[in-house]
């Protein structure tokens, strides 16, 4: 009886502590759960390069989110997991991922990579209410009112509609080629380019396609600068293919001043030349970088390396896990459609400053487009003078 | 077609065709001598791009240097490779296929691992351009368009003139005979490598300082260069340049005169159309 009593004082003893520990840790302390964010992105192939850049800005800032305590929804902590599945640029490999996303991985929010993969994937996306961010210029085809839940990354090429107006005013340009890449995003940038045209009197010369693959442009060059032209887009190319347009163009005796979108100034030095720059309208370009910017390149580059720092694209890439997050935190719920409507109207901050807004319902009949201060730069005697400083874009 | 418009685009044809030509010369040589279509000719091509690049920009090594380094460098992977993937399923040509195609894209992805995202460009090493009729022509695409059509020439005395040569067209005639006269296939089939990878490490070092250099680069070269020497005829070094210049030109014709859009299109119809009435190419001849 004595030594029974022992045992069960003994017992209690060893059990009390984890007893205590049990009561004392909250639901909350619990591990996380997690919160897919999918990616179908181009992470082999000619396109590699913008696929892992945006998997590797968006793994770093989710583990930042994750590190600075995740999201809490009805008292209970979440976490962003990226999970990435290649599209290697393909319509039919998208589909599966995507399909593999929402059924396996249970996500509620897919990014995808160019316009006619997300075009691709929005049939199934909208049925199942999944949010798209689309990692491509913004386009008629697939921001419209039919597709509720798809966003846009950024501005990307719709800064073309405020561009050429300041072109007319302050230059002695009188005619435009436009020279795209033959993808959709050169179609989506071809359609944004011409409305900005559309909104003075500058006369187009020459308005084609070419192959992105291409491994020389002389040929295309050779025709469009036999247009004369006063002034030659090449927004929306690839940033070293860009550089290389205007290296070319330049040795073809082009002298006029040239509009590249999503330029990386490293990479036009080595590529196309400095001296080749001059008079080129850089898009989007600020002189001074502030300090999320500096803190946010600094941490990739240490992270990651200085040659896998993607240039001034990678602050467009910076926003939108913000925003999401922002958006979850606000409503409180997981449900895409509540987010959709509050993504609408929620008063945002941007990398580029403040404010930033969804916009593009004029244009577009829906507003998924973020809007916000629009920087644009033109090389003047080696140096980048800032022409475009901070304009807020209005809607469009 | 105003005047300058049309000597620009001959002058455009003409440095195109002889970079293809350039690209397709390793090709031709391997499949000429050893029935091999060795696709990983265009990550070569990229890896010698990317060695004259850092010995150039990041070591400050002389471009000549660079060069001559890139090519024994690159040649000697070529020969290692075909010692110890090739060599071992030499005459199965599924398996040679498939390894060359697992290579090319092992070395691709290996590309952005080693040298990042970022494309490069090596400065320019000739400056200056001329001008013709309103036409211009940079140095530097007139010394790579005297260099391909050197190599081309130089490759094809190799092939007629030298012992070496005339043993690797006698192995590829008839390897067992060859032996038995003393050519040792093996040698052979090492020095073919060599000489192909060296060919495509030359080009590859050319177009780094006209074109950009990514670790892609290489698919776009090796699909022009199987367009080439199926035009060409399998194996035929002069056929290989003519196939190249016709290539070169529609494409700049069909890029000047049609649009933008009519480069590839006009050139694959060319090939099916010309191969339909003649099988062997410009220059091929019937093989059993």
């Amino acid at each position: 009886m004595k030594v029974k009593r022992i045992r069960i004082w003994l017992g209690l003893l060893v059990l009390a502590p984890v007893l205590l520990t049990m009561t004392l840790v909250s639901p909350a302390q619990a591990a996380p759960e997690e919160v897919v964010f999918g990616a179908v992105i181009p992470l082999s192939g000619p396109a590699a390069p913008w696929g892992i850049a945006m998997q590797n800005v968006w793994g770093m800032l989710t583990d930042q989110i994750n590190q600075a305590g995740g999201m809490t929804v009805g008292g209970k902590k979440y976490v962003w997991k990226l999970v990435a599945y290649d599209s290697a640029m393909d319509p039919s490999k998208t589909v599966s991922a995507v399909n593999r996303l929402i059924s396996r991985d249970k996500a509620k929010f897919i990014m995808i990579l160019d316009g006619g993969l997300v075009q691709a994937a929005q049939p199934i996306t909208e049925k199942n209410k999944v949010i798209v961010v689309a990692m491509a210029t913004p386009g008629k085809d697939y921001i419209n009112p039919k597709n509720h839940y798809t966003f846009m990354y950024g501005m990307d090429a719709m800064t073309a509609s405020f561009l050429y107006p300041w072109v007319e005013k302050n230059t002695d340009v009188k005619t435009v080629a436009l020279l795209h890449p033959d993808m959709w995003t050169g179609k989506a940038t071809a359609e944004l380019t011409r409305y900005g045209i559309s909104l003075t009197k500058l006369k187009i010369v020459f308005d084609e396609f070419a192959d992105q693959a291409a491994t020389d442009f002389y040929p295309v060059l050779t025709r469009a600068l036999a247009t004369k032209p006063d002034f030659l887009a090449v927004a929306n190319w690839d940033p070293a293919v860009g550089a290389l347009l205007i290296k070319q163009a330049r040795e073809l005796g082009f002298k006029g001043p040239m509009h590249l979108v999503t330029p990386d100034i490293p990479t036009l030095k080595e590529v196309a030349g400095w001296a080749n720059c001059e008079n080129i309208f850089l898009d989007p370009y600020i002189d001074q970088p502030n300090p999320t910017m500096k803190a946010f390149q600094d941490e990739y580059i240490k992270r990651y390396g200085e040659d896998q720092w993607p240039g001034p694209v990678g602050y467009s890439m910076y926003d939108y896990p913000g925003w999401y997050t922002q958006a979850i935190q606000e409503t409180q719920s997981f449900d895409t459609t509540k987010i959709v409507g509050y993504l609408e109207t929620m008063k945002m901050k941007s990398i580029w400053g403040e404010p930033a807004w969804m916009g593009g319902k004029q244009y577009f009949g829906i507003a998924r487009v973020p809007l916000y201060p629009i920087y644009i730069g033109q090389v003047k005697g080696g140096e980048v003078k800032q022409v475009i400083d901070g304009l807020l874009p209005g809607d469009l | 077609m105003a005047l300058d418009v049309f000597i620009q685009t001959i002058l455009n044809g003409l440095t195109i065709g002889a970079i293809y030509a350039l690209l397709a010369l390793g090709l031709t040589l391997l499949f000429g001598i050893m029935d091999i279509l060795f696709f990983a000719h265009g990550a070569l091509y990229m890896f010698g791009a990317y060695s004259a690049y850092y010995l150039v920009v990041s070591f400050g090594v002389n471009y000549v240097v660079a060069a001559a380094v890139t090519l024994a460098g690159i040649g000697l992977l070529g020969a290692v490779i075909e010692k110890v993937l090739i060599r071992p399923v030499r005459g199965e040509v599924m398996a040679v296929f498939f390894i060359a195609i697992s290579l090319n894209w092992f070395l691709e992805n290996s590309g952005f691992a080693l040298f990042g995202i970022k494309p490069k460009r090596i400065p320019p090493i000739f400056h200056g351009k001329v001008e013709f009729l309103g036409a211009t022509l940079t140095w530097e695409r007139i010394v790579v368009v005297l260099i391909s059509l050197a190599a081309v020439a130089a490759l094809h005395l190799f092939l007629t003139r030298t012992r070496w040569g005339l043993g690797m067209r006698a192995f590829s005639e008839d390897p067992e005979t060859a032996e038995l006269q003393g050519i040792s296939n093996d040698f052979v089939c090492t020095l073919g490598f060599f000489i192909g990878s060296g060919l495509a490490a030359l080009a590859g070092l050319l177009v780094a300082s006209l074109f950009i250099v990514t670790p892609t680069m290489g698919e776009h070269a090796v699909l022009t260069g199987i367009l080439i020497i199926a035009l060409g005829g399998l194996g035929s070094i002069p056929g290989a340049l003519i196939a190249a210049l016709i290539l070169g030109f529609i494409e700049s014709f069909g890029a000047s005169v049609l649009g933008a859009d009519y480069t590839w299109g006009p050139m694959f119809m060319f090939c099916v159309i010309f191969l339909i009435i003649r099988p062997t190419g410009i220059m091929g001849i019937e093989r059993s």
